[in-house]
């Protein structure tokens, strides 16, 4: 019954009207858990931040998904019906273990830590180094990618799930807003943030080393 | 109207994720072109960007050794779901609604 509402809920909420004949497939649930396990889990670890805890939530998403199909409103991809069941997973995961559902900064607010890297004219007060970037060698290097998804784990609530979804797992911009009940004006405001504060984490942990040992 | 630093960094973001009005483009390119600081920021938010789109190709959909399998479920939880998953397909719940 509580699985019910929570599908139910997380179709109400990807839109309004629609057919069970809608647009999109759902496909064969025996292939959802490869198709979309992985990045279920992802975002499930990024907010519960411990394993066993994240791929129990992430079983439940699925059992909660598979009976109450039938919900399933075909006007948004499956990824995203699925990661909006999850929500409300996570949502009764905290509730259960007593910690706060977490909310953080509203995007409509300033952020204060982008704001202290400028004065009060808008200029930069810590300037960024020159480095540069060069996509092709870092996408190869695996102590580049631990760095990275250290910088990414440090990024705040939802700007983090965010680009997780937007930018790491290449969800359409439209279904990003739709699962975490933002506008588009606010995932951009998001996903600036998220970059920014990547930026600079890089800068201290990767580029900064880099040039250190090069000087 | 100039831009600041601070503007211009969300703008360079913006840019990524939908095409700027034509004077936004402007005077980012004209702020980018003066500010040297911005213009290392640009090269590497965008840089960054392209890093994760070369992940997301190799890895098609799933950042790649994104695993050291510390990203993806465990094969044990993954065949443990899929049991779970077929015996709820066998007996179908919503026939006893
Ligand atoms: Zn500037």
């Amino acid at each position: 019954m509580e699985d019910r509402n929570a599908a139910n809920l997380a179709s109400r909420s990807t839109g309004s009207g629609g057919q069970t004949t809608g647009t999109r497939a759902m496909g064969d649930p025996s292939t959802w858990v490869d198709e979309h396990g992985d990045a279920l889990f992802r975002y499930a670890l990024l907010r519960i931040r411990e394993r066993a805890s994240a791929e129990d939530v992430v079983q439940e998403t699925f059992l909660a998904a598979v009976k109450s199909k039938n919900e399933f409103q075909g006007n948004s991809e499956v990824r995203t019906w699925l990661i909006g069941i999850l929500r409300h997973k996570i949502g009764d995961y905290f509730r259960k273990n007593g910690r706060e559902v977490q909310v953080d900064s509203n995007p409509d607010d300033a952020d204060p830590v982008i704001d202290s890297w400028f004065n009060k004219k808008g200029f930069w007060i810590k300037p960024p180094k020159t480095w540069d970037v060069n996509p092709a060698e870092l996408a190869e290097r695996q102590e580049f990618w631990l760095v990275l998804q250290g910088c990414m784990d440090a990024l705040p609530g939802r700007a983090g799930e965010a680009f997780s979804l937007r930018v790491v797992d290449d969800i359409e911009a439209g279904e990003v807003c739709k699962v975490l009940g933002i506008t588009t004006t606010n995932l951009w405001v998001l996903l600036h943030r998220a970059r920014a504060r990547l930026r600079a984490c890089l800068e201290e942990k990767w580029f900064g080393r880099q040039t250190k040992e090069s000087a | 109207m100039m831009l600041n630093c601070k503007d211009a960094t969300r703008l360079i973001s913006e840019g990524l994720d939908h095409r700027l009005s034509i004077w936004q483009r402007i005077n980012l390119r004209l702020h980018v072109m003066m500010c040297k600081a911005c213009n290392a920021y640009k090269r590497q938010i965008e840089g960054l960007q392209r890093v994760f789109v070369l992940l997301r190709q190799r890895g098609k959909g799933v950042v790649p050794d994104m695993s050291s399998d510390a990203h993806r479920l465990s094969p044990v939880k993954r065949e443990q779901i899929k049991h779970l998953l077929e015996s709820q397909t066998r007996v179908d719940p919503t026939d006893r609604l």
